[in-house]
């Protein structure tokens, strides 16, 4: 028994020594005004080499002080040309989506616009995958 | 590649010595005697268990008695969360408060926003204040607030993050 276990382990141990290849699919940012919809992977835009860009959502959550909260999200990007967008929303279920992203996702939102640059979230989506993972 | 085998080697040795290490301390384990420190209560309350240890019958609770106290707590909590349920629900609304105020509110929230335009930035810490004071508004001074903050934003007027 304790042979098979041994052999086991040094099986795994050694396939984890070699396995450091994979598939990489980098998705720099891109914020797209005309369309209102913003795409882009994590990692890709904190390793890019410029320094401005970024992509991301967020929540925050208020005890009002009158027995009530407040909630909003927002997401918001830059890209490699400085198009950049933050656009909000009180909408639950999209604010889920928002608290649900994850460390190396790649994101993507899209938005109304008011037509005075007053944006409001109407999409958000993530995606965690192997290949928006840092090599190590 | 040979690094990588030397590396290979290297590990396994460890896991080898590591499993033989636990696999020591799991005989030494098995051999040991039992600690007379934990009462071990068997399945059956007020009943000594196999070890010999005494135990006082009046001090272990029957199980038929937990089970009673379990479901009573349950029905508690379960009455409590009911009650509490419209509240949570009621979280999205904030209650009424007087017109007058919530104007002068507003319009407060408004200027604060106006004079960071004017500044051209935001701090974190000033956007965390402006929307602490965000939040004191009604349902739709809320919605005005926000949107305005964000046109501000992405029209390059103010510089910051949400």
């Amino acid at each position: 028994m304790k042979i098979r276990h041994i052999l086991a382990v040094s099986a795994l141990s050694i396939m984890a020594s070699v396995a450091y290849a994979g598939l990489t699919q980098p998705a720099a940012v891109d914020v797209d005004l005309l369309n209102f919809f913003a795409q882009g992977d994590q990692l890709t835009a904190r390793t890019s080499a410029g320094d401005t860009e970024f992509i991301g959502c967020g929540s925050r959550t208020f005890d009002d002080g009158l027995g009530t909260s407040f909630k909003f999200g927002f997401c918001q990007a830059e890209d490699a040309d400085g198009d950049t967008v933050t656009c909000f929303t009180q909408n639950p279920v999209l604010l889920d989506a928002m608290r649900s992203t994850s460390d190396y996702a790649y994101i993507t939102f899209s938005w109304q616009d008011d037509g005075a640059g007053g944006a409001e979230c109407i999409r958000v989506g993530h995606s965690t995958q192997s290949f928006y993972l840092p090599k190590k | 590649m040979k690094t990588l085998i030397a590396i290979g080697i290297i590990q396994l040795a460890a896991i080898f010595w590591l499993y033989t290490r636990i696999a020591d301390l799991d005989d030494r384990l098995d051999n040991a005697p039992p600690t007379p420190q934990q009462p071990a209560y068997s399945h059956e309350a007020g009943r000594a268990t196999p070890s010999g240890n005494s135990i006082d019958v009046g001090a272990v609770i029957n199980e038929d008695r937990l089970r009673q106290i379990i479901r009573e707590e349950l029905v508690v909590q379960f009455e409590h969360q009911s009650s509490s349920r419209p509240q949570a629900s009621r979280s999205a609304a904030p209650p009424p408060v007087d017109p007058v105020k919530m104007e002068a509110r507003r319009e407060q929230v408004s200027e604060q926003l106006e004079y960071y335009v004017n500044v051209g930035s935001i701090s974190d810490a000033e956007m965390q204040m402006l929307q602490i004071d965000i939040a004191k508004l009604d349902a739709e001074g809320r919605t005005e607030m926000l949107r305005e903050l964000t046109r501000a934003i992405n029209s390059g007027r103010l510089e910051g993050q949400l």
